[in-house]
């Protein structure tokens, strides 16, 4: 039990795990030596030597996930990913599990919400043997009909599982109202999708989106940029075509309140309110705030609901930037006689930001910002993703130089035209628990899950 | 079968131990490329060193660390973390208590004067009366995952009469009744500088972190810690519980297993991995592969003088018998053993650690608790041929010594 994060200890255990570590904002910071090469079929490869490691980590990414699925086949881009890994090249899913396994090669795929990503770390001697796997996943699955059926059961046991996880329901019914279609489609897939989808809607999602021309592929650790170039080249030759384009822009509900009925002990809260996308201007001044309401310990959100008036035991924010929208998510569970005053003193912090910001907070907030902006960047695999999304919202990597200078332009006058243009009174609140929390509460199911549109 | 990968690169860091006066040992292991540094506390403590009445006093107790000292109040702490931007946390379990925090190398120092400051807490009265209610809500977070509620269960069932099966958590009934004072008594009783150990490992100066060690820790008195280690084999049984509500079946067996200490836990660990996934006999491969439920697996868990070997599974309630049966058949000849299923699952288990181990973090974690459970630092390049000696013939005498039978068995099932 932590005093800060709460893990759930015995859950599937089939993903790839490393440790997350941190660069901060005082270390001398080599320039980014990240070069970016698109192929004559589209793919574009980001190679990052870091020379003082001895691992490498891959990440190969196309546009896909939920966002990308057919209407009526929402669940199949899950389902198509899943069947992918299980045969290609000839040889079956367990046999391909061994080859990864021989080359100690800790690797993961999975559908999330816009792409379809396949990662990987090893050491630099098996990175073509990790790479030719991947080759073979996304240009020659064997896409077996007769898996079809064992996968979908998973799928629909982990839907039916959903209201033994409170906190996973919220956030799920949360995303169904808050955001306009497709946007609001469940991370999970939609019941009725997926148990109507088949074997030939698999094929034509992979026909459809298994393409190199808007995927991605990113490498960094201990490589020579050149030779591994040169071996994508060779692998990923024969792959042809343009993959799925991905809507951009989501509405938002502003002024909602919904309710979800549930036996839970604790009542959850999230609460959503528009801010910055990831290409607005004010992009930092919205993460520098966030860091004020939700960094570490010292967020005023922790300071205030846990540390003064011990509330809860989980309370933050997040600033999540799409490239053309963004919105600030809060998050609270507490017991049902206390959710009310948690719910008032969050959103009493979130909307009182204006001129209140101190030069001692700003400064803390922006060193802890570009310290967690480069957090993780430490270790091959989250540099490789990083470099990757980097270039998902913006078609170029920028040095981590570029980036603090972005973080250090973040003044007072920057809070205030932010706060000025993205205000929580446009805040919409979901509740979970035994009674509504607000009067005139919508009340919520998980249809979309469930089945219907 | 294709040749293994070679992973096996020996480790850069250079490995350095002092122990003070009082007790208190000191282990680094020093990388100078390292971009990061990481230090941190390990206690041998948790709530097995607890009595009846202080059920859940460690875990509370390590909320407390961050609630103020003489020298700082609980905000000065919060915002000191922050002004060094630490990556820091502290977590407890039913074996130890652990504190610390991932820097940059210039903060090095601070944060192990915060974190030497920390762990000689004021425990003021109202700062415990405010935590107290966090740990409230906790509790009815943790109340909320059936996983998690039955792994408890089956803990303190399997453990009963036995301190290793207490909670970490405790009981809304016991931290209610939780006194300051009593926190103050078990503090006094475990935190002495001979029961715990300060280790960091990354871009640090090691004798900096000595010196330090001595101005910061010298002055803490040492006392006797003990802790009882017993065996314990519980009978076979069966433990059904149930909850109105639930969607999903919740199922784990146990039997006692390899301690923290006993050289079968290797073989062990690398059978438990072999019986998960690393064989068409695994239980992924034959229960969630199928689709007949939605996990299953199999694991040792080492503790301090004991052990548990752990078989679980989470579905359907209408599937349950069925992966229960199949759950059963994976355990049950496990000395039939493929030579490459074996070799494939080694390879990716130090494949695993040198990849967790490469980075500062994972590394000073694997020191402090290695040294915790044995009294002795381990490389990485000894963990590596820990593993790389596992043969099938060391996994047939390990089950010789710990056959996986006499499951205790526990279910969680809808109301």
């Amino acid at each position: 039990m932590s005093v800060l994060f709460s893990v759930d200890r015995k859950r599937p255990r089939r993903q790839l795990s490393l440790p997350s570590s941190s660069r901060h904002h005082n270390v001398r910071y080599r320039m980014s030596k990240a070069i970016i090469e698109t192929l004559a079929n589209g793919l574009t490869v980001i190679v990052e030597p870091m020379l003082h490691l001895r691992s490498v980590a891959y990440d190969l990414s196309i546009p896909g996930g939920e966002l990308l699925d057919l209407e009526g086949e929402v669940g199949g881009g899950s389902l198509t990913q899943e069947l992918v890994t299980r045969g290609a090249a000839g040889i079956g899913a367990f046999e391909l599990s061994n080859r990864f396994d021989e080359a100690g090669i800790s690797h993961g795929e999975g559908a999330g919400f816009d792409r379809v990503s396949f990662t990987g770390a090893c050491l630099p001697t098996s990175l073509r043997t990790g790479l030719g796997l991947v080759a073979d996943m996304v240009m020659r699955p064997t896409l077996d009909e007769a898996e079809v059926a064992s996968i979908k059961a998973v799928m629909v046991q982990d839907i039916t599982s959903i209201p033994d996880s409170p906190s996973r329901h919220a956030s799920l019914a949360f995303e169904q109202e808050y955001f306009s279609a497709p946007f609001n489609r469940p991370s999970c897939g939609r019941l009725a999708d997926i148990e109507a989808f088949t074997g030939g809607g698999a094929r034509a999602t992979w026909e459809r989106l298994y393409r190199p021309d808007g995927a991605c592929l990113s490498i960094a650790g201990n490589i020579n940029p050149s030779e591994v170039i040169s071996d994508i080249k060779q692998l990923f030759a024969d792959w042809r075509g343009t993959g799925g384009v991905l809507p951009r822009n989501a509405e938002l509900q502003s002024g909602k309140a919904f309710f979800v009925p549930s036996p839970s002990e604790q009542v959850q809260i999230v609460l959503g309110y528009p801010s910055a996308p990831f290409l607005s201007e004010h992009y930092y001044a919205a993460r520098v705030v966030n860091v004020v309401l939700s960094g570490g310990m010292f967020g005023r959100l922790f300071v205030e609901v846990r540390e003064k008036r011990g509330l809860c035991y989980s309370v933050h924010s997040s600033h999540i930037g799409q490239r053309e929208f963004g919105y600030v998510r809060a998050y609270a569970g507490t017991t049902p006689d206390r959710a009310k005053t948690t719910l008032e003193v969050m959103t009493a912090e979130l909307g009182r930001v204006e001129g209140t910001v101190s030069a001692e907070e700003l400064e803390r907030a922006k060193g802890n910002l570009r310290a967690s902006l480069v957090m993780g960047l430490e270790s091959p695999i989250s540099r490789a993703s990083a470099n990757l999304s980097e270039w998902w919202m913006k078609r170029r990597v920028r040095s981590i130089e570029e980036i603090e200078a972005a973080v250090d332009c973040v003044d007072e006058g920057a809070i205030d035209r932010y706060v000025a243009t993205f205000s929580p009174a446009a805040a919409s609140v979901l509740t979970l628990g035994p009674e509504p929390l607000l009067p005139d509460s919508a009340e919520v199911t998980l249809r979309a899950m469930l089945g219907a549109a | 079968m294709e040749k293994m990968a070679d992973i096996t690169t020996p480790s850069s860091g250079q490995f350095r131990t002092h122990t003070l006066a009082n007790g208190l040992v000191i282990l680094g292991e020093v990388s100078p490329r390292a971009e990061t540094a990481a230090v941190g506390f390990f206690v041998k403590t948790g709530s097995r060193d607890e009595y009846p009445r202080e059920a859940g006093v460690s875990h509370f107790l390590e909320h407390m660390m961050f609630k103020g000292t003489p020298r700082r109040t609980s905000l000065d702490i919060t915002y000191e973390l922050g002004n060094i931007a630490a990556r820091a946390n502290a977590f407890t379990s039913e074996e130890c208590t652990v504190y610390y925090g991932g820097i940059v190398p210039s903060f090095f120092k601070r944060m192990q004067d915060l974190l030497c400051d920390m762990l000689r807490p004021s425990l003021d009265s109202e700062e415990f009366a405010m935590e107290k209610k966090v740990i409230l809500e906790e509790i009815a977070l943790y109340l909320d995952r059936p996983s998690f509620f039955l792994h408890e269960r089956a803990q303190e069932d399997f453990y009963r009469g036995h301190t290793a099966g207490n909670s970490v958590l405790g009981t809304r009934e016991s931290i209610s009744a939780l006194s300051r004072d009593d926190m103050h008594r078990y503090f006094e009783r475990r935190y002495v500088p001979n029961n715990m150990v300060l280790a960091a490992a990354g871009n640090f100066d090691w004798q900096a972190f000595v010196d330090d060690a001595e101005r910061l820790c010298g002055g803490w008195a040492p006392a006797e810690a003990r802790r009882e280690t017993p065996r314990h084999s519980p009978p076979a049984g069966l433990v059904t519980l149930s909850r109105p509500n639930l969607k999903q079946a919740y199922l784990i067996f146990m039997c006692p297993s390899a301690s923290l200490q006993d050289n079968e836990r290797f073989s062990l660990a690398i059978l438990a991995s072999l019986l998960t996934s690393g064989s068409l006999r695994g239980a992924y491969w034959r229960i969630v592969h199928t689709g007949i439920a939605e996990s299953a697996w199999a694991d040792l868990t080492e503790r301090d003088g004991c052990g548990s070997f752990e078989l679980g599974l989470c579905g359907e309630p209408e599937s349950l018998e069925e992966a229960r049966e199949l759950l059963l058949e994976v355990a049950a000849n496990p000395g039939q053993i493929d030579e490459s299923d074996l070799e494939r699952t080694k390879t990716r288990a130090i494949a695993r650690m040198v990849l967790h181990d490469e980075l500062p973090m994972g590394r000073m974690m694997d020191i402090g608790l290695s040294y915790l459970a044995r009294g002795k630092v381990r490389t990485l390049d000894e963990a590596i041929a820990e593993i790389s000696s596992v043969t099938v013939r060391s996994i047939q005498e390990a089950l010789e010594r710990f056959p996986l039978r006499n499951w205790r068995e526990y279910r969680l099932m809808p109301e």
